[in-house]
C-alpha cells in the first residue's frame, strides 16, 4: 500500500491524543478520588484467566484508591482512540479487556476489586459497547467484573477541553459513576506541563511521530556552539549519535511512573529510516553509532519526511511496509 | 570640554581615545559633540550574560578582524571587515571603531560609533549578531515605542513629530507574508501609531524631531533633538544627547532587557524537570478562527534556519520549533483563543527565545508575556 499522508498525520493525532487522554484520566483520579495512576505497570493474570492464564498484562493505565470510600478499589484503563470502524478487528480488542477480567495480581497496593474501564472516541463507544453485549461476544466473554465504556472527546470553548465521559457500564464507587456519567471536563491548559514533558506511553508511536522528536529537541543536544558557529553559511550540520544516548535523553520523555516504556528497538528503528532517507549514515566498525545530516530545511519536518519517505518508496518501487 | 575639542585631536579623538574617568563624562561629551559638530552618533543596545569584551575577542568570525583597548566596563573597539563577491574574486577592506559602554549594573552594553548607518549596521551589527546566542538582541514593541514618544514629550516638554516610519504589514494566508513600507508623515506620533495600529502593521524603525510648541497656532521651533528608535534598540541621536541617554535608553533597557530577563528564566530552567514555559496573552481572541490556525503555522516557515515539525494544528496547534542557529528547540501549544504557550525542550538560550517572541509579535500580535501560574484556568462549564 503506498503510503497515505493523511493517515500518517491521524496516528500521530491519536498517539499525541491517547496520551492526553491517559494524562487528564490520571489528573480526575488524583484529583477527586485521591488516586495514584502507574503507567506501565505489568500486573499478572491468575491461573483461572479464560483467556491468557497467569501471564503478565499491562494496561494502558493502572489506578489505585486508597480513600476510605475507595479502599482496596482499582481500575484499569485501556485507551483506544483509533478503534477501526470494521467490527472484524473488535474481538481483539474485547479480548484485551477480558485479560483484565480477572485477580489480577502485582498491584502496588491491596487491591481487592477492580474495573475495567475502556476508552475511545465518541464515534464507536456505543457500537462497541452493543458489540461487546451481543450474542456471540458476551457468550464468549462474560464480564464478571464492571466494565465502563467511556468516551474521549475535545470540546472547544474560549478554552480547549477534553471531555470524559461514561457511555455505558457502571463504576463499583458511586461518586465516580454520577461524575462520569456527567462527564468531566479537563482544560488542556491544566494539563500543560504534564503533556509537555511526556511524549510517549507504553506503546509504539508512529515512525514520524519518533523521527520528529529525535530531529527537533534530541539531535542538537550534541552540537556545540564552536560547531555552529563553523557550520557558517552551510545547509548541514553533521552530528553524531549512538542508540544508547538517544535512549537516554528520549526517556526523559517518558511517563514519570514508567521511564523505560521507550524502547530501543523504537530508537533503532527511526535511525534506520534516517540512514534510508539518506539523512544518516552507520560508523564503520560501530553499528550503535549514526552520522546525521542536520539538513536545515525552512519546512515542516513532518512533511518533509513523509515526503523523503515518498520518494524512496518511487525509486524502490515498493512499498515501506517495515514503517507504516 | 572645550579644550577637549581642540583640533589638533579632533572629535573622534575624544570619542574612541580619551580616557573618561566616569561613564557619565563621555555621554557628557556625546551631548557636546552632537550639539558642536551636527553629527550623528550611532547607538545599540545588546545583551550579554558574560563579559562583552572577553566574548569579543575570545572568537573572532571569519572576514572579520577585531582590536580591543580598555575594560569590560568602557572599551573600544576598532572592527575590520572584509567585503568579498560571491565568488570571492573582489574584496575590499572596511574599517569602524566604536566603543562600549556596559550599562551601571545590567548585563547590557551601549555600542557607540559615529560611523554611517550602513557601516554599523553591515560591519558591528552584523559582529554582533554573529555572536548569537552568546550576545543577545533586545527588541521594543510597538507599544514600547510609542511609551518612549510619550516620555520625550512628557520629561522634555517638546513636541514629538514623526517625519516617517518604515513598517511592516503582517500577511496571512498569502505567500508573501509581508510587505514594507515607508511612510512619510510629519504628524504627531500619537496619530501616527494609531495608524499603525488600524493598519496591522509592526514598525522597524521612526524618525522623530522633538519640537517646541512657539504659539497657539501650532507654530514650533527648529528641532530642539531628533533622531533614529527602531525595534531592535538601535537608535541614532542629532543634536542632543540628553534625551537618549536620560529617556530613551533606560526605557529602552527596562522594556527590551524586562523581556529579556523574563526568557533568561526560562533558558536557565529548560534542563529543568519543570520547566517555565513563555506564556504570551493576546489582548484579543486572535485564535478563535481555527481556519487560520494553519496560517498561523506557516508563519513560522520565513523565519531564518528555523524547522517546524506539526504534530497538530485543528482545533488546537502543537508544533515543534527547532533554531539550526544554536540548537535552542520549543513545543508551542495553543490550547485557548487568546494564548500562546511555548516549552523550551531541554536547552533553549535566551536570544533564541528572543527571536522566536519577536517574530510573534510581528507577525501574529503583539501581546503580554505572563506568568503560567498567573493564568486563570477555567473550570469545566
Amino acid at each position: 500500500m503506498a503510503i497515505d499522508e493523511e493517515k500518517i498525520k491521524e496516528e500521530i493525532d491519536d498517539y499525541e491524543y491517547t496520551l492526553q487522554t491517559l494524562i487528564a484520566l490520571s489528573g480526575i483520579f488524583e484529583h477527586d478520588f485521591s488516586g495514584r495512576s502507574i503507567q506501565g505497570l505489568t500486573l499478572k493474570t491468575s491461573s483461572k484467566n479464560t483467556v491468557s492464564p497467569s501471564t503478565n498484562v499491562t494496561p494502558d493505565l493502572v489506578t489505585e484508591f486508597q480513600s476510605s470510600e475507595l479502599k482496596n478499589i482499582g481500575v484499569t484503563t485501556e485507551v483506544k482512540t483509533d478503534l477501526p470502524k470494521n467490527k472484524d478487528y473488535w474481538e481483539d480488542y474485547v479480548e484485551q479487556l477480558k485479560k483484565y477480567d480477572d485477580d489480577l495480581s502485582g498491584w502496588k497496593n491491596d487491591i481487592k476489586n477492580h474495573d475495567v474501564m475502556f476508552i475511545s472516541n465518541p464515534l464507536r463507544t456505543s457500537d462497541f459497547f452493543d458489540y461487546v453485549e451481543s450474542g456471540p461476544i458476551s457468550k464468549k466473554y462474560q464480564f464478571q467484573r464492571n466494565l465502563i465504556i467511556t468516551d474521549s472527546s475535545r470540546m472547544q470553548q474560549s478554552q480547549e477541553f477534553m471531555l470524559i465521559k461514561k457511555q455505558k457500564g457502571k463504576f463499583s464507587n458511586e461518586e465516580m459513576d454520577k461524575l462520569f456519567k456527567s462527564g468531566v471536563g479537563v482544560s488542556q491548559l491544566k494539563i500543560l506541563p504534564k503533556v509537555n514533558k511526556t511524549k510517549f506511553y507504553d506503546s509504539k508511536p508512529p515512525i514520524i511521530y519518533m523521527m520528529m522528536i529525535i530531529w527537533d529537541h534530541i539531535l542538537k543536544t550534541n552540537l556545540t556552539i564552536e560547531q555552529l558557529r563553523d557550520t557558517g553559511r552551510n545547509r548541514i550540520i553533521e552530528v553524531n549519535e549512538n542508540i544508547q544516548d538517544i535512549l537516554e535523553k528520549i526517556s526523559q520523555y517518558a511517563p514519570k511512573t514508567n521511564k523505560n516504556c521507550i524502547k530501543r528497538e523504537w530508537v533503532v528503528e527511526a535511525m534506520t529510516a534516517f540512514v534510508d532517507l539518506k539523512l544518516a549514515s552507520t560508523v564503520i566498525g560501530d553499528v550503535e553509532s549514526y552520522n546525521i545530516k542536520l539538513i536545515i530545511h525552512g519546512g515542516d519536518s513532518r512533511n518533509w519526511f513523509i515526503s523523503k519517505f515518498k520518494e524512496l518508496e518511487e525509486k524502490k518501487n515498493q512499498t515501506l511496509e517495515k514503517y507504516f | 570640554m572645550k579644550n577637549r575639542m581642540g583640533k589638533e585631536k579632533g572629535y573622534d579623538y575624544w570619542l574612541y581615545d580619551q580616557d573618561y574617568e566616569k561613564q557619565t563624562d563621555f555621554f557628557e561629551y556625546i551631548n557636546s559633540y552632537l550639539i558642536s559638530s551636527r553629527s550623528k552618533m550611532n547607538i545599540l543596545l545588546v545583551h550579554s550574560n558574560d563579559p562583552l569584551l572577553d566574548e569579543l575577542n575570545e572568537w573572532i568570525p571569519r572576514n572579520f578582524d577585531i582590536n580591543t583597548e580598555g575594560t569590560d566596563e568602557m572599551f573600544t573597539i576598532k572592527i575590520s571587515k572584509i567585503f568579498e563577491t560571491f565568488d570571492k574574486s573582489v574584496r575590499r577592506n572596511e574599517e569602524v571603531r566604536a566603543r562600549i559602554v556596559k550599562y551601571n549594573d545590567y548585563p547590557i552594553y551601549l555600542i557607540f560609533s559615529n560611523c554611517t548607518k550602513s557601516k554599523f549596521r553591515t560591519i558591528i551589527t552584523t559582529l554582533i549578531n554573529k555572536h548569537y546566542p552568546r550576545i543577545s538582541r533586545m527588541f521594543l514593541t510597538n507599544q514600547e515605542i510609542k511609551s518612549i514618544c510619550n516620555e520625550f514629550e512628557r520629561k522634555t516638554r517638546n513636541e514629538v513629530i514623526i517625519e516617517f516610519s518604515h513598517a511592516k504589514k503582517r500577511l496571512f494566508g498569502t505567500k508573501k507574508k509581508k510587505i514594507s513600507q515607508m511612510t512619510y508623515t510629519n504628524e504627531h506620533y500619537s496619530k501616527v501609531f494609531e495608524k499603525i495600529y488600524v493598519a496591522n502593521q509592526w514598525i522597524e524603525s521612526i524618525r522623530f524631531e522633538a519640537r517646541v510648541m512657539v504659539d497657539e497656532l501650532k507654530k514650533v521651533s527648529q528641532p530642539k533633538y531628533l533622531g533614529v528608535i527602531s525595534r531592535g534598540c538601535f537608535f541614532s541621536a542629532e543634536l542632543r544627547f540628553a534625551p537618549f541617554i536620560d529617556i530613551a535608553i533606560p526605557l529602552a533597557i527596562k522594556y527590551g532587557y524586562g523581556k529579556n530577563e523574563y526568557l533568561d528564566i526560562r533558558s536557565k530552567k529548560a534542563k529543568d524537570e519543570n520547566p517555565e514555559p513563555i506564556v504570551i496573552n493576546f489582548s484579543e481572541d486572535i485564535f478563535k478562527d481555527i481556519s487560520e490556525n494553519q496560517n498561523f503555522v506557516e508563519s513560522f516557515s520565513d523565519l531564518e534556519k528555523i524547522s517546524v515539525s506539526s504534530y497538530h494544528s485543528n482545533p488546537y496547534i502543537h508544533i515543534s520549533l527547532l533554531d539550526y542557529l544554536d540548537g535552542s528547540s520549543y513545543d508551542l501549544w495553543v490550547v485557548s483563543n487568546n494564548r500562546l504557550i511555548i516549552y523550551p525542550q531541554i536547552s533553549a538560550s535566551t536570544a533564541s527565545m528572543n527571536r522566536i517572541l519577536n517574530h510573534i509579535f510581528e507577525r501574529i500580535k503583539e501581546g503580554d508575556i505572563e506568568e503560567y501560574k498567573d493564568i486563570e484556568i477555567k473550570n469545566w462549564q
